[in-house]
């Protein structure tokens, strides 16, 4: 009987991983991931399929390699990061909105501030330049950016190794670094140069050849690929199971040894403890209630292998302190014999000082090296050679480069942080302070209207009298070549100001638009030349006139 | 693909944790991108004793394209169509009001309350809304013979609405095809 579905996506049913060394692990990957959820609760284990081998058709012993085209490669598929197994449960802020996993190459909205992995928030942009989650339109040019915080939190994730078989665990910004260079179970290109598919890095032995070629199954009689010898016993073999002779379970040949081993039940097994004197030795079951139930050994293992794991530190810091003991008397003795040297130093110092060229400053320095460094050469036990002096110099500015570099960075994103949080707030003010600039505009040419048509009524006397009142007054706003000055004014600020400046409404319509909270209303009246701005700021009013009405 | 992962944490979600008065199953193990979703009509609606069926189907490039969703088991609603395929108006669903961001569950969610308020102003069926609009009492006495007629018992998920075969924009051509009528 096959062992039934465990729930876990993407894990296999035992706990024995199927190690896979060709390249079939593609159409593993690719594989849809059995649905999580719905186990069938009705059907009997008999019934559930063995690990869906055949859902989906496997290539011709993966001859299609994708190595084939890429010569260089020597590494075949790409860490799939959407895909990534996490030692522990990453808090839902640091997670994509689209994939639902954490946050790959994270990029934020500069207009929202919301966060995607880039390759999501790319692809949602190709079919709508909006923001995925509130539809704010988005510039990729120009509104994206990164965080900082973010990547660092993600940097530190723990992950798993992708590879099947592995169990490498690291910080998610070293996984590639593993994966890439060092992991046994990562496909790579064939030793043979003839061949142009993958194998396992461990696998990949030049004295082993090439794996890609047929043998014949142990238990079948079917032709299989060396290489993919492992996946047919686990999944395809027809002769591919057998009984256990312990505990009478179904499980793959190939793997009974491995079962007998480590899973089964019924086979007998020592205490865990064993190596710290328990005598216990049973089937695997009761051997597991009798560790659950305090094997005092176990207890005695504990502390022994605390004591061991203190020893290993205490050793570890005894020699760094011996190398430390090293290290500072080597120094001492330098300074012992440098004393001698200062007296030589002044005086070139002060020539070179005296020659009047600043840049070549340094220059005295590298002589006192090389004055000090003779002077320790005969030194005792030779500690203090110049080449050692160099090296640890070297090595103190390497560190502070790299401290330097750390701090470089730090400010860089503390920089763009103040950056943008200082253009926030400088952009409303400019934005308020147009507005305010577009208010008094209207005020000036109101008042200049004003002032014109006092002048002009004066310079008409007594003459016209009548007009004054009934006729049509010269606006600000109308094409009158008397008020030039004032036209363009008006028209600008009142397009400006009201931001839906459609001019020319011959009806007692009311506006009012907000200018970051200062609001503006506007009348316009019947013939369209008297626009008056009334505003909230009191300057109209000072004159003592009112804004005409009709 | 991106889109799996989602997928499989949506499904764990609604199914651990079911939006109100609904329950998710998966008519094939395999496929994710197919949900039944059986939903109990609200109590404080024309539907309260009714149990609907309603397809969940998302495409391949979901969450990029819009998740349809038809209602398998006929209903008399302003908001979907009287036949057979069930297509639904909503605006989340249209696929230029679509945000990626958004999940099945709020789909759902937004399916349910629907059917305590329906929206007359913008429907698939114009006589219903009207009805609804005009004759609360008259719709609220179809609504209910048809909860009789085709509610009653376990939901049935046999038809293959033809909406959901059609592509992502089955919705809107339903939609504006009978709003011209
Ligand atoms: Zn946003
Ligand atoms: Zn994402
Ligand atoms: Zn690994
Ligand atoms: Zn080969
Ligand atoms: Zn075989
Ligand atoms: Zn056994
Ligand atoms: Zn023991």
């Amino acid at each position: 009987m096959p062992p039934p579905n465990t729930p876990e996506e993407g894990m296999p049913a035992q706990g024995s991983l199927p190690r896979r060394i060709s390249g079939e692990v593609f159409p593993e990957r690719t594989r849809r991931p059995r649905p999580r959820v719905p186990t069938p609760p009705t059907s009997a284990p008999a019934t559930v399929p063995p690990p869906a081998p055949s859902s989906v058709p496997r290539p011709p012993s993966g001859r299609a390699s994708p190595t084939s085209d890429d010569p260089n490669a020597d590494n075949i598929l790409a860490i799939d990061h959407q895909a990534l197994e996490y030692t522990d449960p990453v808090d839902e802020t640091l997670q994509c909105p689209i994939c639902r996993t954490p946050f790959y190459k994270p990029v934020t909205t500069k207009t929202c501030g919301h966060t995607f992995c880039s390759p999501c928030l790319h692809r949602a942009l190709e079919l709508q330049p909006v923001c995925p989650i509130d539809r704010q339109p988005i510039d990729k040019s120009r509104d994206l950016g990164q965080t900082r915080v973010i990547l660092d939190q993600l940097d530190r994730l723990k992950v798993k190794c992708p590879n099947k078989g592995c169990d490498h665990i690291s910080s998610r910004d070293r996984l590639a670094a593993h994966y890439e260079r060092y992991c046994d179970y990562t496909l790579v290109r064939c030793p043979d140069a003839n061949c142009t598919m993958a194998i396992a890095r461990m696998d990949a032995k030049p004295d082993a050849g090439c794996l890609h070629k047929d043998s014949e199954c142990q238990y079948c009689n079917k032709t299989v690929v060396i290489a993919d010898l492992e996946a047919h016993y686990d999944n395809d073999c027809s002769g591919h199971t057998a009984k256990c002779p312990h505990c009478s379970a179904i499980v793959v040949r190939h793997r009974m040894e491995k079962h007998i081993a480590n899973d089964c039940p019924e086979a007998e097994i020592p205490c865990k403890s064993h190596t710290y004197g328990c005598p216990f030795r049973n089937k695997r079951r009761l051997i597991e209630q009798h560790e659950q139930n305090g094997c005092i050994h176990a207890t005695i293992g504990k502390l022994a292998m605390g004591r061991l794991e203190d020893r290993m530190m205490i050793n570890d810091l005894k020699n760094r302190i011996a190398s430390l003991d090293a290290r500072v008397r080597r120094t001492e003795q330098r300074q012992a014999t440098v004393p001698s040297i200062p007296s030589t130093i002044p005086g070139s110092r002060a020539s070179f000082v005296a020659g009047g060229n600043g840049a070549s400053d340094f220059i005295p320095d590298l002589d006192d090296l090389r004055a000090g460094a003779a002077g320790m050469a005969p030194g005792p036990a030779g500690a203090g050679s110049p080449e050692d002096y160099m090296l640890a110099q070297f090595e103190r500015m390497e560190s502070q480069m790299e401290d330097l570099r750390k701090m470089v960075r730090d400010m860089d994103g503390h920089h763009s942080m103040r950056l943008l949080n200082d253009t926030m707030v400088l952009n409303d003010q400019i934005t308020e302070l147009t507005g305010k600039v577009n208010v008094l505009n209207m005020h000036t040419t109101w008042l200049m209207g004003i002032q014109r048509r006092e002048l002009q009524m004066r310079a008409a006397g007594g003459a016209a009298g009548g007009e004054a009142h009934g006729g049509p007054r010269p606006g600000p706003s109308s094409a009158n070549p008397n008020s030039g000055g004032g036209v363009s004014l008006a028209g600008s600020s009142s397009a400006d100001g009201s931001g839906n400046g459609g001019g020319g409404g011959h009806s007692s319509r009311e506006r009012s638009g907000s200018i970051s909270g200062l609001s503006v209303s506007q009348r316009q009246h019947q013939h369209g030349e008297g626009m008056v701005p009334s505003l909230g700021m009191g300057l109209g009013q000072g004159r003592g006139e009112n804004p005409p009405r009709l | 693909m991106a889109s799996q992962k989602r997928i499989s944490k949506e499904l764990a979600d609604c199914t651990e944790n079911p939006p109100q008065g609904m329950r998710i199953s998966l008519p094939n193990d395999s496929d994710l991108h197919k949900w039944h979703v059986t939903l109990e009509g609200p109590s404080q609606s024309a539907y309260s004793g009714g149990t609907f069926g309603l397809f969940v189907t998302l495409p391949p490039d979901y969450p990029f394209k819009t998740p349809q969703i038809t209602f398998s088991t006929r209903i008399y609603h302003p908001n979907v169509t009287n036949d057979a395929t069930g297509s639904i108006c909503l605006g989340l669903l249209k696929p230029e009001q679509w945000k990626p961001a958004t999940r099945i569950r709020s789909v759902l969610e937004a399916i349910r309350s629907l059917l305590v308020e329906p929206n007359p102003d913008d429907p698939l069926e114009a006589r219903i809304a009207d009805e609804y609009k005009n004759d609360r009492k008259e719709f609220e006495k179809n609504a209910k013979t048809y909860v009789t007629r085709y509610a009653k018992g376990t939901p049935k998920f046999e038809a293959v609405p033809a909406a959901a075969a059609g592509g992502s924009d089955g919705v809107g051509d339903s939609s504006t095809g009978r709003r011209a009528n």
